[in-house]
């Protein structure tokens, strides 16, 4: 193997997250590692996070491969790495499964990350909260409970455009403006269809002004718990294991593969 | 008298350490390098990767008979298209190589085999660019993504199976180990694979 990826600059591996291309804080990156080691340490997966700024001119699957043959991650009896890499220049991600995980996640679920939950978040900048649900994600399959709290807070978001509010206010004012028509044209009837039209438009009002009733009552909440604990909108120091100190492994352990295999299972997708 | 025996004495020390240094220099040299170690286990190392390889396209062929059903509840009259896939994959399915018997001619016809197979299954995606309905199935974009995965996987298997064999045919086409080799193992260089025209030209399957 000596001859494939020759003359790419791989880096090394140093830590569970490698943010190479500097898309996230130095507290983001630390939480991710703290859930990567937590993982870990309970015969979870070894998961790394690799960010770099460009692909060197090859694609993602190929790049992806070729750290993962150099880093080796996960144990030379399981195979059980998984490689997260995203490159900023091409927008791409790919999630690179051990060959010993590929019944655990299998590539149809990794694109559910990849496609879909990913890029929702990826577009927005929150490289953070993405991967850190994926990581709790993996923490469910594998029952580890204090990642998945870890991760409780932050907020799902589909990549489905089902919820998007600007379509429920096209949808609303059609419904409006036909009732209004109906409503003049008809003189009879109009009383009935008024009524109709009145509770769907009354429904429709709700859910939206309810939805701008609880974004306002969290914005304030959140103003005034900004003001009292030192201005972040997220409320950061919710992690239950912050509190209580339950991670044993933090700080000074270090970050190498096993010699874990990787056949080219995973996905890839861009944001 | 006594000097003597100590002059012959001495002398048979030195011509002795002489005579083992050499040996040692002789014979860690061809232990290292004269490929008896060596070119057994390179062999099967490439045995091990021609295994992975052809595993990997069983693996495509096995996603295909779910894939062509999908593909008919929308595109029943694609019919052609439809059964270029199955024909296709009758004939690349029928090729298994001995990977003992790998030999330049065998390696040919299955590479022709899987890439005509490469070649209907893109066919077979363009085909069904042309249905909404198709597209938004649930199961066929399952496949779709399996599909991606294999294909990904048969990649990573080549690279494999190219720098295996590269690393054997120097072994056994490069003194001092091919001399090792024409004494001992009498090995032949493994056929590698060729990046045909066609197969360059062979649509990814990506979505």
């Amino acid at each position: 193997m000596s001859t494939w990826g020759a003359d790419l600059q791989l880096p090394n591996l140093s830590s569970p997250v490698m943010d190479l291309a500097n898309l996230m804080s130095e507290g983001e990156r630390e939480d991710l590692s703290k859930l990567c080691y937590e993982i870990n340490t309970h015969n979870g997966p070894q998961i790394t996070i690799l960010t770099v700024p460009d692909l060197q001119g090859i694609s993602i699957e190929e790049f992806s491969i070729k750290v993962a043959e150099k880093w080796q991650l996960g144990t030379k009896e399981k195979d059980n790495g998984l490689l997260v890499v995203i490159s900023k220049a091409e927008r791409g991600v790919r999630i690179e499964v051990g060959s010993g995980l590929e019944g655990d996640l299998t590539d149809y679920e990794t694109a559910q990350y990849t496609r879909n939950i990913f890029p929702s978040y990826f577009k927005r900048g929150q490289f953070h909260d993405g991967l850190a649900i994926f990581l709790g994600d993996v923490a469910k399959k594998f029952n580890i409970q204090s990642v998945q709290e870890g991760v409780k807070h932050i907020k799902r978001r589909s990549g489905a455009r089902v919820g998007n509010p600007s379509t429920l206010i096209i949808l609303a004012l059609i419904i409006l403006f036909s009732a209004f028509r109906s409503a003049l044209s008809q003189g009879a009837e109009a009383s009935v269809r008024g009524a109709v039209a009145g509770t769907i438009i009354a429904v429709i009002v709700f859910i939206l002004t309810s939805s701008i009733v609880i974004g306002l009552v969290s914005w304030v909440f959140g103003f005034l718990l900004g003001t009292g604990g030192g201005g972040g909108g997220f409320s950061g120091g919710g992690y239950s294991y912050r509190g209580g100190g339950g991670f044993s492994s933090g700080g000074g352990g270090g970050w190498s593969g096993g010699g874990g295999g990787f056949s080219g299972g995973g996905s890839s997708g861009s944001w | 008298m006594k000097v003597l025996w100590v002059f012959l004495f001495k002398l048979f020390i030195q011509e002795l350490q002489v005579k083992s240094l050499i040996t040692l220099v002789i014979g860690s040299f061809f232990l290292v390098s004269c490929g008896i170690q060596s070119i057994p286990q390179a062999n099967n190392s490439v045995d091990a990767a021609w295994a992975e390889v052809e595993n990997q396209y069983k693996r495509r062929s096995d996603l295909i008979p779910n894939l062509v059903n999908t593909v008919k509840g929308y595109a029943a009259h694609e019919k052609d298209t439809l059964e270029g896939v199955v024909n296709a994959r009758a004939k690349a399915t029928a090729i298994t190589i001995d990977p003992t018997k790998l030999t330049p001619e065998k390696m040919k016809q299955f590479q022709e085999a899987q890439t005509g197979l490469s070649q209907a299954l893109g066919k077979l995606l363009v085909v069904s660019e042309r249905y909404p309905d198709l597209k938004a199935n649930q199961n066929f974009q399952g496949l779709q993504v399996q599909l991606e995965g294999t294909e990904n996987r048969i990649t990573v298997a080549r690279a494999r199976y190219i720098s295996a064999v590269q690393e054997f045919n120097n072994l056994v086409t490069v003194f001092p180990t091919s001399l090792t080799n024409s004494v001992m193992f009498h090995f032949n260089p493994k056929p590698q694979f060729t990046a045909t025209e066609e197969e360059r030209k062979t649509p990814e399957v990506k979505f």
